[in-house]
């Protein structure tokens, strides 16, 4: 039995695939279905991937600093579907050049995020979050 | 009208018979034991009789013994098949059953999701209902088919094949739903190909009844398929050097018909950054433009082409007569273009959404990547591989290599499709 | 089912090659011209035949590649007076990708801004005239190094050129380097360039063939290299090719880069042999560490000096370099002829009479014959007319499936990790076709590991950048 259903892929034109592959694994092994979208992303790829699953939480990442400008306004994309509870998590190296980490994780709270890392490199963090999101307890 | 029966074919008890019904014309090709073709013959459609009473006195009517000649038989007769899709999502569920109906040879008439669903839209022999991978929370989707409305829609058979736990839902909207398993079963890309051999096999398994060709099965003992999907696997055979018809490298095949523009591609043409994907798993790709033929879509193309701010480069490759006024006539809509004319023009218009990615689910391609350019079906005929090379020129950028053209003039195309084909040219 | 076969051999290449060589980059290349020019071309320019004549160390072969011509002839010159064998070509990304039209743009620019815009020689744009005077007076094989699955245009120039060591094939150049690219379709280019390079072999002028046995670099177990340099090898000799090189990557373990090195090359002979292709000359090429490197130059050194000794000691036909900035970006000229001379430094110095030898190398040597021969009878049990359709159905089904590969239809359910010698471990085959026996060896391996993360992602982690930061 899964303990969720969590889409997650790498917005923007960035290509990275190694961090991506490791977290799905990580999410697996955690107990999560794991929807990977890979790279290549467009916000309105969460959104339909989300709707499609039913997702019980949405993870963007970004590593070439792209994501400011791909996640602006980001919850908006599913709204549309009712989606208001749908937990949306953003890690990665979100903005270009050196930023106030507590700044960087405002700017992104006000896009929608439940949940921001930036340049925060365990993904044990997050998991932790979810797993408290998801009211699976610590694990 | 008199044709010649099957003595008249002379086809041999054990031989091998195709036939293509067409919309106006009938192929019927006999085969050599070697896959050759030993003859070719063309019927005009003759419309005062069914299609399987045209057949049975063109061919006659087979006999009942085991040595009989084989036949087979596709289809694209009445405008194809028709496929209305009602989805999740444009992305996922919406692609996923629109390119395997594609490859399946169907004619997707709209794509919508449950959210835009609109009244009015176009009849369509199979209404496939989807979306959703099979879960048994579904979430959203169960209140947006809730307002889905089967009396809305005009069509032959509503197919479910959307998330499985949904179908007990499907079936008290929609008491005549028939359900195949999701394609998309638990992933985003599609699992199965439950769809696309549902389509392929449509006219086989009385899914859709088609005046004249439903009656050729019992009849004929045979198989009838979508004509595109049989000239796909041409294609595929094609591409993947296993046919005569040499082609190297990426490759198009336009077949410009009476209500359609059918593109047959490989998907290495199709750019990175293409909103729209080529099916999954597979390197052959369809799409059609139901808006662009010489005949019955003859009106939509002539709009297309008047509208078109290239329109009057296009002309000055392909009209004889003086261009100016050819234009002029055209903008002011007094002129009727020749057929000849009306083939380039939706070979140029295809082409040139294509490399925009301009068609709903239309992938956008380089078309700067593509060394040959083929052409199969009756309107090519009338078109010369020199004035084709100039249409194509027009789309691509000047340091581009001129990109062979080639057309089918004996039809092997549709004949490499129909024999029999190895596992290895399925998709998926 | 279809085995590799002489039957498969291409026949109608020439009208492919019409239509590949209208090309306006192929600049009117005239095949017969070419013949002849490889023909007066000196024997010391042919990779084949250093292989047939190599003494005792590897040869070595450095990277590089410039975008502008002064600079690329600068660089042969500084590596081949280093003490390089093979002189590299690495070609740009765009011209990898059949972009000629970026690449021809961000050449112009490079030459206008004499700024790099480009991360490697756009091949097509210079043409194949400049590049022959590019390796006027040098007297050492060129290899090409690119990435690209549809190579036939660039393979043709290459070879007019005077280039006659060929790098890629349709597995290694398509799943680790492309998103989108159809296997199906880049298996048939290659099918192509293997027809072409056997096409302009002479019995004293043969043009070589090499595979990349890397693949994404990350975690890739010996088996899936191993299984993939020997499907390249048969669907080279298929087409004729006679001279080729299977190739791989330091694992990060010595006792596996010694067990690997010797099935590799076992089993590459083997199915060779078995299919008819016993006049086929299997070379072994080693990677130095690809995966990601240390940024401390010192700790950059050591790791090729190292990884220059193990060369040495599994008996490898050839090294290919890596560079003390590996991590910084693309090295330039003199950290690439610096690594080339560390290399020849350790050649030098070390001599290597026998190979070593030890009971925990035969094991793992005996564990990836296993894993290797079943999956190689797994797909030759596929249906398919050509061997080529098997291979192509066995990706498909996840028979060959690559770590870490960024390619959207690779099945990425085979997982591994590093036991306690650092060796890459199975940890779940996915849908590779990995017999119990092996597979509970593999286990055993991983069920010895201590003092390493317990959680599997965590341990991949500290895995993947192993010589980043060490154990």
């Amino acid at each position: 039995m899964t303990k969720g259903r969590i889409v997650i892929g790498v917005i923007g034109d960035d290509i990275h695939v190694v961090g991506n592959r490791i977290m799905q694994l990580a999410l697996e092994e955690s107990g999560y279905q794991v929807f990977n979208l890979r790279t290549r992303n467009r916000p309105n790829h969460f959104s339909q991937a989300a709707l499609e699953t039913n997702a019980d939480a949405v993870f963007v990442s970004s590593l070439n600093g792209e994501g400011e400008y791909w996640c602006a306004d980001f919850r908006r994309h599913f709204f549309e579907d009712h989606r208001y509870d749908l937990l949306l998590y953003v890690g990665g190296n979100l903005v270009v050049g050196r930023r106030d980490e507590a700044e960087v994780v405002a700017t992104f709270r006000g896009y929608g995020f439940d949940r921001v890392y930036h340049q925060i490199n365990d993904i044990g963090v997050a998991i932790m979050d979810l797993d408290r999101d998801l009211g699976h307890g610590l694990p | 009208m008199s044709a010649p029966g099957l003595r008249e074919l002379s086809v041999s008890a054990g031989g091998k018979l195709a036939v293509d019904i067409g919309s106006t014309v009938i192929k019927v090709a006999e085969l050599s034991p070697d896959g050759g073709v030993s003859t070719q013959h063309f019927f005009p459609r003759d419309h005062a009789l069914s299609i399987s009473e045209q057949l049975t006195q063109l061919l006659g009517k087979p006999s009942s013994s085991t040595d009989a000649y084989t036949v087979s038989i596709c289809s694209s007769a009445n405008g194809g098949l028709r496929v209305g899709i009602i989805c999740l999502t444009s992305r996922y569920s919406g692609t996923v059953l629109r390119n395997q109906s594609l490859l399946a040879g169907a004619n997707p008439v709209f794509v919508c999701t449950y959210a835009e669903l609109k009244r009015d839209l176009p009849p369509v022999d199979v209404l496939l209902v989807g979306g959703g991978i099979d879960c048994s929370d579904p979430g959203p989707i169960e209140r947006l088919m809730a307002d889905f409305k089967p009396e809305d829609f005009r069509f032959g058979s509503l197919i479910f094949v959307g998330n499985r736990h949904l179908s007990n839902l499907m079936r008290s909207l929609a008491p005549s739903a028939t359900v195949v398993s999701n394609p998309m079963a638990s992933t985003l890309t599609g699992a199965s190909d439950s769809v696309f051999e549902l389509l392929r096999n449509a006219y086989l398994e009385d899914i859709v009844h088609k005046e004249g060709v439903s009656d050729l099965k019992p009849l004929f003992r045979c198989s009838v398929r979508p004509t595109p999907e049989v000239v796909n696997l041409g294609f595929q055979r094609i591409v993947s050097n296993r046919s005569r018809v040499p082609v190297s490298g990426a490759a198009i095949l336009i077949d410009i018909g009476g209500a359609t523009t059918d593109l047959h591609y490989t998907t290495e043409i199709i750019s990175d950054e293409s909103v729209n994907r080529p099916p999954f798993a597979a390197s052959v790709g369809r799409y059609v433009f139901t808006d662009l033929g010489i005949v019955a879509s003859r009106d939509s193309t002539m709009v297309r082409l008047r509208t078109h701010f290239r329109c009057y480069e296009l002309l000055t490759l392909v009209v004889d007569e003086k261009v100016d006024d050819v234009y002029r006539q055209l903008r002011e809509g007094e002129w009727t273009a020749p057929p000849a004319i009306l083939a380039y023009a939706c070979l140029f218009l295809a082409l040139e959404r294509f490399a925009r990615g301009d068609g709903p689910g239309l992938p956008s391609a380089r078309l700067e990547k593509v060394s040959m350019f083929l052409l199969t079906g009756g309107a090519a005929q009338m078109l010369s591989e020199k004035r084709i090379a100039q249409v194509v020129g027009l789309l691509s950028r000047n340091t581009v290599p001129p990109a062979a053209i080639g057309i089918d003039r004996d039809y092997r195309i549709w004949i490499d499709g129909i024999e029999p084909v190895d596992s290895a040219s399925q998709p998926r | 089912m279809a085995f590799p076969s002489s039957q498969a051999k291409i026949e109608s290449v020439e009208a492919h090659r019409g239509l590949v060589l209208s090309h306006p980059l192929a600049q009117a290349i005239d095949v017969e011209e070419v013949r002849s020019f490889l023909s007066d071309m000196p024997h010391a320019r042919f990779a084949s035949l250093a292989f047939q004549n190599r003494l005792s160390s590897p040869y070595i072969q450095p990277r590089g590649g410039f975008p502008r011509i002064d600079d690329q002839r600068r660089l042969t010159e500084m590596l081949s007076e280093a003490g390089a064998d093979f002189i590299p070509l690495t070609i740009d990304s765009y011209t990898r990708h059949n972009q000629y039209e970026t690449a021809a743009e961000l050449l112009e620019r490079t030459e206008d801004e004499e700024k790099d815009y480009l991360n490697g020689y756009p091949l097509l744009c210079h043409g194949h005239l400049l590049t022959r005077d590019l390796y006027r007076g040098i007297d050492k094989p060129i290899s090409l190094r690119h990435g690209t699955p549809d190579a036939r245009l660039l393979v043709e120039t290459a070879i007019a050129s005077g280039i006659t060591d060929i790098e890629g094939g349709g597995i290694c150049y398509c799943i680790p380097y492309s998103e989108n690219f159809p296997l199906d379709r880049a298996l048939l280019y290659w099918q192509y360039v293997d027809r072409i390079c056997a096409w302009y072999s002479t019995p004293d002028r043969p043009i070589h063939r090499e595979s990349f046995g890397p693949l994404t670099a990350t975690m890739v177990p010996p088996c899936m290299v191993i299984v993939i340099q020997v499907v390249e090898a048969l669907l080279a000799a298929e087409q004729g090719v006679e001279n080729f090189t299977v190739s791989y990557g330091q694992t990060g373990s010595l006792v596996q880069d010694l067990a690997t090195a010797r099935v590799l090359r076992q089993v590459a002979r083997g199915m060779l042999d078995k299919f008819g292709f016993e006049d086929v000359n299997a070379y072994l090429a080693y990677h130095q560490w690809m995966g990601q490197f240390p940024s401390e130059r010192p700790l950059a050194e050591a790791l090729i000096t190292a990884s220059a000794l193990v060369a040495q000691q599994v008996g490898a036909d050839k090294i290919v370099v890596k560079t003390a900035d590996e991590a910084l970006g693309i090295p330039t000229a003199e950290v690439n002829a610096m690594a080339t001379r560390v290399v020849r430094y350790v050649f030098d110095v070390f001599k290597i009479e026998d190979t070593l030898d030890s009971h925990s190398i035969d094991d793992e040597a005996d564990l990836i014959r296993l894993e290797v021969e079943g999956i190689l009878d797994r797909i030759l049990d596929l249906p398919g007319a050509t061997f080529w359709q098997s291979v192509f159905r066995a990706f498909q089904l996840g028979f060959i499936d690559v770590p870490f590969s960024p390619h959207c239809d690779n099945a990425n359910r085979l997982t591994t990790l590093r036991d306690n010698n650092g060796s890459i471990r199975i940890l779940d085959p996915g849908d590779v076709p990995i017999c119990e026996e092996a597979m509970a060896r593999e286990k055993s391996g991983l069920g010895s590991r201590s003092s390493r993360p317990s959680r599997d992602y965590e341990a991949m982690l500290a895995d993947i950048s192993l010589m980043a930061r060490g154990l």
